[in-house]
Formats: C-alpha cells, structure tokens, sequence
C-alpha cells in the first residue's frame, strides 16, 4: 500500500469490500485452482524439510533422543531463542523508532534518513560482522552477535511499519489526543496497535532470519542451533548430527509461528486498515530535532558506516587484487541473474499462495502460509545439502544447474515473497474480479488485464527483496551453483579464506552497492519517500 | 429486453440456509427491487444470479435459456449478467473510457458506445479521467455506465447508493433509473432502503430469512403488504384491534369504523394496519377524540403522537405545523387499510403497535 | 513525476522476472551437463576443490594450458565439499576431490567412494603421506605451529610440548580454531599417540585455561600479529598468506612460528591430498591430472604462492620455513587420522565447541 494518489481509490474501494465480505460469510470464495497450485508451491518449497524428516529419522530414534537430550542441545536452545528475542525486540526499537521519525515528524532531511534506514538491508551479516571484529577488539559473544544482526535486520521491521504508518488512518490518533493522551501515549496505545500486522509481520522475518543466520554467529562465535549445525558438518562431516539439530530448529520455528498465530487471533478484534487521503499531522519534535537526527544517524553509521570504512581499510592496508576486471564483471553478472532467477522462481511459487491469503482466507490458506515459513528459519547449509541429496536422486538433469539453485532460494525466501504478493493482491480486491468476470471476461484475461497490473508493483517490491537476499545468500550458493560459476558472495568468501582482504573488498563493496538499487526500490515502495513534506 | 425467472432458488452455507426457495421473475426492460433486512440473503440471491455462488437446488433463466439450475452452473462471464458492486469498483488504473469498454468487443469499442452510455449518465467528457479524480457519486455513474455498455441480459446493483449522502443519493437514484430505462435494461437492485426500492423499481420483492415474501408493483407491496412484517418493514405501520361488522368491508376498531380490502380466510382475531398518513386529524368534533401527547417534526411534514380516550396510542403524519401538546383533536382513518388476524404478528413484538 | 519512477521500475521488475520464470531455462546458458563430463578421455574432467579457488584456480589454468584438459572446478569448504560428496555418493558428477586435509579424504574414502590410484603415482610420494589404501595420495604437506608475539612471549619462555599451554601462564593466552579441521586432526593425533585420556585431559585443560577461542587460523594469526593475542595454535602456511596480502615476505611480519619440538604431537604434519572418484578411475584426463599436482612445475607452485610443503622430491621447499625433513614431527600416521567421530564427541565435550 502507498500514499501516491492514484492509490487511495482503490483502497478506500478495498476497505468496504473488506468490511462487506467480512460481514457476510455468504462472499467466501474457495478457489479451487488457486488452492492446487498454492499446495504445489509449498510441496516443492518443503522439500528440504521433507528430506530433513526422512534423515532424521533414518538416524534412528534413540541417535535423535541421544542427540537431542544433552545439556548443550538445551544450551543451544536457550541462546539460540534468546538471540532471537533480544534481536528481534532490538529491531522492533531500531525499526518503529525509525519509522515514526521518518514519517509521522518534521524530522529535516526525512528522505534521506529513510533511506539510510533500509539500506543495512543491503549489508550481508557476514560482511557486518566481519567488520566489527576488525573493527573493535574482542568484539565477540552473545550480545556482539546480538548488535549486528540488529543492525542487519531492523529494516525488516522498518519498512512494513513504515508504509503501514504512511497509510494509517489518523483519525484514531487525533480522538486520542483529543481525549487528553500525549504523544507518546497516543503512539503507544493508538498508532503502534493500529499498525500491529506490521509490526509482528516484520518482528515474524526479524525472529526466523536469526534462527537461520550463519554469518554473524559464526564469525562472532555464539553458540546457537545455525552455528552448531554448521560446526557439525565442520567436524568429521557429522550429517546425522547436524541434520538432527536443524529438525530441532524446525521444531523451534514451529513454536514461534504458533506464538505469532495465537498473538495474531487476538489481532483479529481489531478493525481492518483503512486507506486515508488525509496525512496525519506531522509531530513537531522541537527540542528533540538535535537528538533524533543524531540517532538515526548513529545508527546509520553503526550499520553501514562501521562495514564501509572496514573494507576500505582493508582494502588499502593490502596488496592482493582481484582477477581481471572481467572476472569481477562475470561475478556480478552470475549473482544478478542467479538473483533474478532465483527471484523469479520464487515469486512464481509465491504469486498463487500470496493470491490463496489475500483472496481466499481460511484454515487452509493460512495452514499452507505457515508451511512455508519453514524453510526460511534453516541454515542454507542445510537447504543446499538436502537439495544435493534431492537433485542427485530424483532430479539429476536438474543438478548443479540454476534451477536447483532457483529452488533452494525459494525454500529459503518465500515467505518474503509471499507477504509481498498478499499485500499487493489488497490492490486487487474480489470484487473488481466479479465486475469483470461479469462484464463478460474469463478468469485468465481477468488475471491479465486486472489482478497482474494492480499487484505487479507490490510484486516487484517483493521481488526486489527476495532479489536481494538471494544476492547475499552463500551456503547454499556454494553447494547447489552451477559448476565453475562464481557469483560476488563465493568470490568473496573464496578471497577471505585465504586472508586475501584487500581482494575481497571490491566483491563485497560491489555486493552492498548492487544491492542499494533494490533497497531503495523497496523504500520507495513503501510511499515514505513520495509523501508531502511536513506543512 | 431480456426477461429473467428464478425457480425454487437454495443456497446454504454448512448448517445455515441463506436462500430457501426463492422464486422470482423479472420482466425485460424492468428493475425490480429486492428489499430485505440485512442477512435475509440478498446479496447471497444476487451472487447466485451473476455465477460467483453455485446453486443447491433450483434454476436461473435468462430469456427461457437456463444459466445456472440442477447440474448446470455457467461461469459468470459467460451469463451477459453483469453487476455493480456497493462502492462501484472502478478499475483502478484503468481510464474511465477503458473501465466502460472492459466489456465490449473489439468491433463495439470502434462505435460511440462509450460516449451514448457516458451520456445517459450524464458524463459526457469524462472519458479520459481517472477513477480516483472522480467523486464518489461520480464513480457509480461510471460503474453504471460500464454495466450497461456491452447491453447485458441483466444488471445487478447491489446497494449502489448506499455509501452516498443523501441528497447525492437521490439524484443519482433518479439518473440510474432514468438511464436504465432509456436503454431499455432490466435490472435488479438490492437495497435494505425502503424509501430507495418504492421509488426506484417497477417491482419490489422483500425478503426475509432467505425467503421473498411479496413480490409485487412497489405501490401495492406499501399499501397491501402480504403480512403485518411486511407492512412494518416497508413503511411506518398503525395496528389497531378490529372486530368484523355485519359489512364486509367494513371492520369496527378504536378509531371507529374502518374501511378494508379484503378479510383474511379463517377465523381468529382480527388486526388492521394504517399508515400514519391514512389517520387523518381535524379540529372539528369527531366520533374519535384524542390528546397530542408528542410530536416529531421532519421539515416537510410531522408526526404526532397522540393518546385515545381509552389509552391507546397512535401516530398520524400531518402537513409541518405542529399542534401543542395537550390539544385535543378529532382523528378517523382514510381510505382502505389491510386486515390481518391477530396472531400473524403476534411473534414481531418489536414492530410498531397501536 | 518522481513519484512514478519505483512504481514503474517495481512494476517492470515484476513483469520481467514472471516472463522468465514462465519462459526460458534459466540455467541453459551456463548450466554444466555435469554428466557428461563423466566419461573417460573426453578432455574435461570435473574437480571438487576443498582448496581455496584463488590458490588452485591459476594452477587449473596451467594445467588446461599444458595438457588441453578443461576442468570443471567447484569450490567450498573441504567439510562442506566432503558433505556434499558423501550426499551425492555414485551419481556425483565429481572425478577428483581435491581437498584441504586427509579426514575428509578418509571419511569419503571410507564411503567407498574412492578408487584406489596407481602405484607409479603415489610411490612419488613418502609412504607417511598417503593412504594404505592407496585412495588417496597427499599432495603438500603443512606442519601444526604456535604463532607467537615476540613482544609477549620470549623465544627463551615458548613451551616446548603443546601440553604446556594448560599451564596457568598461559592463561586467557591461548587462540585456538576449534572448529578447524586442522585442530581436529591434531586432536585425532593426540588420541592415536597417547591416548583418548590424555585428550581429554588436555582439552579440559585448554578450556579451564580460558582461551581465546576464533572461527578459523586468520583471525588467529592476524590477532597474535597485532599483539591482541600473545600466541595461537594455526598451520604453518597462514604466516605466507598474511604476509602476501600485506605484501612483504614471512619474515618481515611481527608473528613468529614455533615448531614443537621432539615429536610433540603439536608439530603434527597433515596433507592437503587428492582422491579419485570410482566412476573416473580409468579416465586418463583424471590420471593426468593427479599426475601434474604430484609434477615438479604444480609442487613448486605450491611452494611458492601457499608456502606449503611439496611432497615430491627435488622441488625447492617453502622459504622462511624450516625444511620438512627438518621438522621433529610427531610418529603419527595419518591413516590412523580417519577414527573422527570419538574425536568429535571429545571437542564437544569439552565445551569448546557449541
């Protein structure tokens, strides 16, 4: 949803079909075919979890119980939903905080700091967190590893609630102030529970993307489940054991889908968000101007600062060089189309499942979201060797070729892909697929002419993200790409392992920097940065 | 000028019946109305007609040519039923001349189809706007103009006025019709707006609990409602106690002798139903006396509350000067009312009473 | 107007990426028919590299360029390479896996998935440095050190057996990578040498000793060069890597190696080696190749760009380093190296590891 103009008629449309089609369970279309192809979609995204299942079990149960039932399983346990909530309420703080300065105050120089705050989306862990050890002596541990991902991960929460808080209605917040609440009161008690999809849609990747994260808690040495699987195939090759911590991770990620479920049922009393073609009032932060901006601008510099001026120094304080120009050229290349179609594949497997949740709500539609979900919480080490395992077997002409690949980030990011299609199918109500079919016109020319104009641009914004974390995505890049093809994330890895930084930098500095463009892409789909400045 | 029958139309949802047996028709080049209280089904009833429902049981003609019926459910784009929605759906990012040509063909793109229709919506230039700089009375006249324009079999308006204030309102209702009529539509038009289904159709049908109690000309659905729900729902209703008199036509009640239609076969106690209209109140001395005890004025007439002698009260809607409080009055009942037995209404208590 | 540039761009990004999902094999253009690769003396063979793509790439290239063989590299971690192998078993398009130390060739060689090599091949190398089997030959050869700051620790005061870094001085002194394969075979040594007691009591010892504990040997060696760490357990060859990223020789960084003398299980010497798939055990391109990594011109290579020990005779060692032979290396054989698993539970035990 955005702010821009030509947007507003179809939401205010959306709203009362909404409230129309809520009210009257006579309108609840089962879409059969959408339905089919959504199980499809799934199916072919959990076929690493299937393979995890098969191998878990293969390894007997007592092996999974001996495995399972130690003190250090426990421990990883622990630390592993601990970073997860002490990260994901970090991104909470970091992303609401940002998106309430950026949209609902005078905040000077608003469009810039917008983007600022969504561009450590384009800072792979890895990169971060090597940084910061370089950067900072003995920068390692729970609480280390904590900060980075939060520098990483908040624009995760920032844009979801930044354009949930562009369109908000601020006719609520302005009875609250009325009725005598302050600011803060009327922020906490009104807007923020106004905006909570938002918030715990965003707080729901935040949560899964630290489960599966390998970069940051390997680097800066914190012992959770991603790290232990890892370390596992490190020592010895030891698959059984690794795979039987990543079962655990997915029972892990089970629990946290569940307690967002039941959060979200008492989510269901509250109205659904209407378009508005008013601005909230913008808040004047007068004293707090100073403050603000040197908040966000420290956190500007703690998440993209700190990795800039990192390779730069690393960059100059060595003496090896990359390839050829060329080579680098031909890595760029190989991620930008690995990316795209991994990017494609993904959203082809998320268009009917994104369309099944916003055009066909119910128990299956939600069963089959939730199913998806999976996959985003396991290590792509994990991913990629189940879909060695897979190709190998049952799809050997499909093995170490780009399809494969495609695949395993689908099962990797979906999720992201499918929030994006289901937000933009909200441009596309049922009601607008009735009037055509009833002017005459068959599901697919309404598909064509209606539903794929309407949601393209929401689609792209969830490309572009999933696009964008493909490019950034390195175990299961190395394990499922095509022979002999290196992309920007493998030639930088290849260059780390052997301490050759000074040619690592230019891989990486050319990682972050083509991943700027879907980055801003993503910020201007939000409508922050195309809203009227304060009056 | 197609006309359209509806036999023995159901529809459930698990465990609660929507539509029990409906039946209809509609004649070409008419508009019924289809009036009901929220959640009688008449949305449900629309959507079963346009295709986006499969029937239970029952059959939906279209000129003798079954579209929908036992086994036979013809997708909705493939009816000529075309529907506009509450709030108009406009296509959003379509112009307003490519909205209206959606539904034509190529070669009916090519005449003046869009500006005749533009036209009897009285928008004739706005071909190039865009929906979202159009009003919201605006908007509905295009989503008229767009179901008209490819001359379907049938348009259905599902409360198209409903989200529009109401002076807008009336206007729009007026063009509608007029418009329809000019292209010689037919058409259905749901609506739980009484004033909105009397005014506009040539035929009103009142549903309840997925049934249609009535279908008839809107002028005898007002003045013989088929049974005293009907009658309240459709109007402001007067019911009085009634005994019969040697006359047949005549029954005796608190307001003195009043004139009916007809009695109700059987036997039991008898009820009449007056409009407030139909009591009449004069200065002069009458067989009936009363005391104003309220009144509420509404501009271009008021009504009064008023109590008989032997306590029972009554509402009359008199021209806008109001009477004090206290006045006594003469009342007696104009023209014909309706009789009812008794225990018909007994199970509405929340109806309006004598 | 600004405001529809992202849209556009958004909606074009869209379009593009359904078309091609719709349309064409993403991966016709580049995907590799690894299958096909497979069969003997079609001038291409396909190499699972364990070794860092920077180092064996300019080596592939020599090869290519003397022989006419392509070779079809890929890339990734020895663990993760040997992980896949092990997943891919018979079907791996794999003829040769290159890989960083002996475990992993044995834990693959175990599998079966090794064809034993000709005698004329491994001969060319010290019976120490390859397998019993014959599965697998070493190819360099690189010694365990401890990397010390001389600006902390004295020559006079360096430990002259592993085992003494549990002592107390050296407390919170110790950077060890014990999630290095390097670290667990020399933990493996201890176990063959000594005894799986005598293991776990060092790495009891190591933890209570509270070490500084990194992800991989740079960070290591970068670490103890700066001072940050007075001394750390790595592999001998890190200290030519550094000092050619930095672009000065061994000898000129501040970080100093430390051989453990008399046959200390801490000077352990491993191999990097090579295996050759079952499938391609009578290509001659895959003969060819194994025969150039065992060749004077790719073992002087090595010793040049990885400062790693050649295992064939006649090729000028390593500089700055003390010469293989010269090294007090402990009587370890490296077949023995392949008893992983209690290996593995002992690391895990000792808490160093999550």
């Amino acid at each position: 949803m955005t702010a821009h103009p030509e947007a507003t008629a179809a939401d205010s449309s959306k709203t009362m079909a909404a409230a129309r089609y809520a009210g009257a369970m006579s309108a609840r279309p089962k879409r059969p075919l959408l339905l089919a192809l959504s199980a499809v979609a799934v199916a072919v995204a959990l076929i690493p979890v299937v393979y995890l299942a098969v191998r878990t079990a293969q390894a007997g149960w007592a092996a999974i119980v001996e495995d399972l039932g130690t003190v250090r399983v426990a421990r990883l346990a622990v630390h592993t939903l601990g970073l997860a909530v002490v990260v994901t309420a970090g991104c909470l703080v970091l992303g609401v905080g940002a998106a309430v300065l950026v949209v609902r105050t005078d905040l000077p120089g608003r469009r810039g700091f917008a983007v600022l705050a969504a561009l450590p989306l384009a800072v792979p862990t890895y990169i971060a967190a090597f940084a910061w050890r370089s950067t900072v002596d003995g920068f390692a541990g729970f609480w280390a590893a904590a900060l980075v991902l939060t520098l990483c991960s908040y624009p995760y929460v920032f844009l979801p609630v930044a354009a949930a808080l562009t369109k908000a209605d601020p006719a609520q917040e302005e009875v609250s102030r009325s009725l005598g609440r302050t600011a803060w009161q009327t922020l906490t008690g009104v807007t923020l529970r106004q905006i909570r999809p938002a918030l715990t849609g965003g707080g729901l990747l935040v949560a899964l993307y630290v489960l599966s994260d390998f970069g940051a808690v390997s680097i800066l040495r914190t012992d959770t489940f991603t790290r232990a699987i890892f370390v596992a195939f490190d020592l010895g090759f030891d698959r059984t054991g690794a795979l039987v911590l990543a079962a655990a991770l997915v029972v892990i990620t089970m629990l946290i889908l569940a307690g967002e479920e039941a959060g979200r049922r008492k989510d269901a009393r509250y109205a659904p968000l209407g378009g508005t073609r008013r601005m909230a009032a913008p808040f004047h932060l007068a004293r707090l101007r100073r403050p603000a901006v040197f908040a966000l601008a420290a956190v500007a510099a703690l998440a993209i600062g700190v990795p800039a001026v990192s390779l730069a120094h690393r960059m100059l304080q060595g003496v090896s060089r990359p390839g050829a120009w060329t080579e680098v050229a031909a890595a760029a290349g190989n991620s930008l189309w690995l990316s795209a179609a991994g990017a494609a594949f993904t959203m082809l497997l998320a268009l009917p499942l994104g369309l099944l949740n916003a055009k066909a709500p119910g128990r299956a539609s939600r069963l089959l979201d939730r199913l998806g979900y999976l996959g985003h919480a396991l290590p792509g080490l994990v991913i990629g060797l189940s879909l060695v395992s897979f190709g190998v077997s049952f799809a050997y002409p499909l093995y170490q070729t780009a399809w494969l690949l495609a695949l395993g980030y689908a099962a990797l990011f979906l999720p992201l892909g499918v929030a994006a299609v289901a937000g933009a199918a909200a441009h596309a109500p049922p009601v607008l697929d009735e009037v055509a079919r009833s002017l005459g016109r068959g599901p697919l020319t309404v598909f064509r002419t209606l539903t794929l104009p309407l949601t393209l641009p929401g689609i792209g914004a969830g490309a572009a993200l999933v696009f964008l974390t493909c490019m950034k995505e390195l175990p299961a890049t190395l394990l499922l790409r095509p022979t002999g093809v290196d992309t920007l994330a493998t030639e930088l890895w290849t260059n780390t392992t052997v301490a050759a930084y000074a040619a690592a930098a230019p891989y990486a500095a050319l990682l972050v920097l083509l991943s700027s463009l879907p980055t801003w892409l993503l910020t201007a789909h939000t409508g922050i940065l195309t809203r009227k400045s304060a009056p | 000028m197609s006309h359209l029958e509806l036999h023995g139309i159901a529809k459930r949802y698990g465990s609660v019946t929507a539509l029990d047996g409906v039946d209809l028709a509609v004649a070409g080049g008419t508009l019924l109305a289809v009036l009901g209280p929220s959640g009688c089904g008449k949305t449900t009833l629309l959507r079963c007609v346009a295709g986006f429902e499969r029937l239970d049981a029952g059959e939906v003609s279209v000129d003798g040519r079954a579209v929908a019926g036992p086994g036979l459910h013809l997708p909705p784009e493939r009816r000529q039923i075309v529907t506009v929605p509450q709030e108009g759906a406009l296509f959003p990012h379509l112009s307003v001349r490519r909205n209206i040509e959606y539904g034509l063909t190529r070669a009916e793109r090519r005449t003046d189809r869009v500006a005749e229709v533009l036209a009897l919506v009285g928008l004739t230039g706005y071909g190039d706007r865009m929906p979202h700089h159009l009003s919201g009375g605006q908007q509905q006249r295009v989503a008229v103009a767009r179901a008209m324009a490819p001359r379907p079999s049938l348009i259905l308006l599902d409360e198209p006025f409903s989200a529009l204030d109401a002076g807008l309102r009336a206007d729009l209702r007026r063009d509608v019709r007029a418009a329809l009529q000019a292209d010689h539509a037919t058409g259905i038009l749901v609506t739980h707006d009484q004033s909105e289904a009397l005014s506009i159709a040539d035929q009103v049908a009142v549903m309840r609990d997925g049934r249609v109690l009535q279908c008839a000309p809107a002028a005898e659905v007002y003045r013989k409602p088929a049974d005293p729900w009907v009658a309240a729902f459709v109007g402001e209703a007067l019911f009085l106690p009634a005994r019969s008199t040697p006359q047949t036509a005549t029954v005796s009640t608190a307001l003195g002798p009043v004139q009916v239609d007809t009695l109700p076969p059987g036997d039991g106690d008898l009820v009449i139903m007056a409009r407030p209209e139909q009591i009449r109140v004069t200065s002069a001395p009458a067989a009936v006396s009363a005391t104003v005890v309220g009144h509420d004025f509404h501009g271009h007439d008021a009504t009064l509350s008023l109590r008989l002698d032997d306590g029972t009260q009554v509402t009359a809607r008199v021209p806008g000067h109001a009477l004090p409080e206290t006045t006594v009055v003469g009342l007696y009942v104009e023209g014909v009312c309706r009789a009812y037995h008794d225990h018909d209404r007994a199970h509405r208590p929340n109806l309006v009473t004598a | 107007m600004p405001i529809k540039v992202p849209q556009t761009i958004l909606t074009l990004v869209a379009g593009a990426l359904l078309l091609a999902a719709c349309g064409s094999d993403p991966g016709s253009d580049t995907g590799s028919d690894s299958a096909a690769t497979s069969s003997g003396g079609d001038k291409t063979i396909t190499v699972y590299s364990g070794r860092s793509e920077s180092l064996v790439k300019p080596l592939l290239e020599r090869f290519t360029q003397q022989t006419g063989i392509a070779v079809e590299a890929r890339y990734a971690a020895t663990a993760a390479m040997a992980s896949q192998l092990l997943e891919e078993g018979e079907r791996s398009p794999a003829d040769v896996f290159f890989a960083q130390d002996a475990g992993a060739l044995g834990a693959v060689a175990k599998k079966g998935m090794l064809a034993p090599l000709s005698d004329d091949l491994v001969n060319q190398v010290p019976e120490i440095y390859r397998a019993k089997s014959k599965e697998w030959v070493g190819v360099t050869a690189r010694s365990r050190v401890l990397v010390y700051n001389p600006g902390q620790v004295t020559e006079d005061k360096l430990p002259a057996s592993v085992f003494d870094l549990t002592k107390p001085e050296w407390k919170g002194k110790v950077g060890v990578a014990p999630t290095n394969a390097s670290f667990q075979a020399f933990v493996t040594a201890i176990v063959v040498q000594h005894g799986e007691q005598k293991a776990k009591d060092f790495l009891a010892g190591l933890k209570a000793n509270e070490p500084e504990i990194r992800d991989g040997n740079g960070p290591i060696l970068e670490e103890v060069d700066s001072g940050k760490l007075a001394v750390g357990l790595i592999n001998h060859y890190y200290l030519g890597e550094l000092s050619k990223e930095r672009g000065t020789t061994p000898d000129a960084l501040t970080a100093k190696l430390h051989f453990f003398p008399g046959g200390d299980t801490g000077a352990l010497v491993n191999v990097a080696g090579v295996g050759v798939l079952k499938k391609a055990a009578q290509d001659p391109d895959v003969q060819a190749f194994v025969t150039y990594l065992l060749s004077a011109d790719a073992q002087q290579y090595f010793a040049e760009q990885t400062f790693e020990y050649p295992l064939v005779a006649g090729v000028t060692p390593p500089a700055g380093v003390p010469a293989l032979a010269e090294l007090q290396a402990p009587a370890v054989d490296l077949n023995d190296l392949d008893q992983l698993e209690a290996t593995i539970g002992l690391i895990q035990e000792s808490g160093l590891v999550p």
